[in-house]
């Protein structure tokens, strides 16, 4: 979908579109969230996760540290994917964080 | 061992939601706050703070009606309640209409200046919002494949570790949906720059590959543009610190 890089626009964009549930990947740790679908963050960051573990859904450092290879990660990730569409919350619903921001391209008049 | 189901909520239209939210969608800005409020008296009810919807141009004006129609069109959603200020150029009747184009779920519209003020558009809102609320509590989970899924993707505050493992690891997320028939959906086009022939290479039909060509050389366009004006902006803040520091303020800027 063409969206733009700014993160609440393109996830709002893609909601928009007709998307259940959104993943969202980060080094330095994000907040986000939306009222509609579940946005499922997750971050390689070893660091990030401890420090933004309260915005953070899943560690994925070992796909890049170990122990776990890439695939047992795409599994355990998967696991929590099929969970929160069966109604388990992730962070950003338990915090109730709901950012929206639509594109535009001209000022208001 | 990954399930090939979840239990989601199967819509009218036909599509499948893994929530069962009740949409209190403002048309614009006027009516955000107002939206709120009700979302907050009635639990289960959802809303957000609209920044658009009046005093926009055609194309953003048209945009903005695109989401909030997609949004009342969204699975996750059981049904809407439409609140509009009555003035505006995202007018009710029009995002009502683009609503049913897409979708034949409940939907109802309320208009601030029709029934004659915030507070009673609160009380009115609200109480709609409670009697749908208890039409969307007689859904029911039911067992569906995982084909009905559209998985979004998007990643922000991005630092070296997202390229190592954690956009790979849900491009393997994305490959084991699709394999299983469910959809999956890149976005932030900008961002997609240095991999666009691998991209374009993985699409299909031949259609798609052509599409994706065509807005990767539309993007290009638009960053050597873009980069021309950054190129021109910085001139031009050049040119001012050095006026600024012939008059002996550069002293100012710097504080």
């Amino acid at each position: 979908m063409d969206t733009p890089g700014n993160d609440p626009s393109s996830v709002a964009g893609i909601i928009a579109g007709g998307c259940q549930l959104v993943v969202f990947s980060t080094g330095l740790g994000i907040p986000t969230g939306n009222a509609l679908a579940p946005v499922y963050c997750l971050t390689a960051n070893k660091k990030t996760f401890e420090t933004m573990r309260d915005n953070t859904d899943l560690d994925a450092s070992p796909t890049i540290y170990g122990p776990e290879t890439m695939e047992e990660m795409r599994d355990r990730m998967l696991n929590d994917i099929v969970a929160v569409c069966n109604g388990r919350s992730v962070c950003a619903e338990v915090l109730g964080y709901t950012e929206t921001a639509l594109p535009h391209i001209c000022n208001y008049m | 061992m990954i399930s090939q189901t979840f239990n989601g909520y199967r819509r009218p239209d036909g599509r499948v939601g893994i929530r069962n939210h009740v949409l209190i969608l403002p048309t614009s800005i006027c009516a955000s706050d107002i939206c709120e409020h009700i979302a907050r008296a009635v639990d289960g009810c959802i809303s957000f703070h609209n920044q658009n919807g009046c005093s926009q141009i055609d194309r953003d004006r048209d945009v903005t009606i695109a989401a909030e129609a997609g949004f009342a069109a969204n699975p996750n959603v059981y049904g809407t309640i439409l609140i509009f200020l009555g003035c505006g150029t995202c007018q009710n009747d029009t995002v009502y209409d683009e609503i049913k184009k897409r979708t034949n779920k409940p939907i109802e519209c309320l208009v601030i200046q029709q029934v004659g003020g915030s507070l009673k558009a609160i009380e009115e809102g609200t109480r709609r919002a409670q009697h749908m609320r208890a039409q969307a509590d007689e859904c029911e989970r039911t067992p569906t494949p995982i084909s009905e899924l559209i998985f979004g993707t998007n990643c922000g505050g991005s630092d070296p570790s997202s390229v190592l493992g954690a956009n790979p690891l849900i491009g393997a997320c994305s490959d084991w949906l699709v394999e299983h028939d469910a959809t999956s959906v890149l976005c932030e086009t900008p961002e997609l720059f240095g991999a666009e022939d691998i991209l374009a290479r993985r699409a299909k039909p031949l259609r798609l590959r052509k599409n994706c060509s065509r807005l990767f050389m539309t993007m290009r366009s638009m960053s050597t543009c873009l980069v021309e004006k950054c190129a021109r902006v910085i001139r031009v803040w050049a040119t001012n610190v050095e006026d600024y520091h012939a008059r002996g303020e550069i002293a100012w800027l710097c504080s």
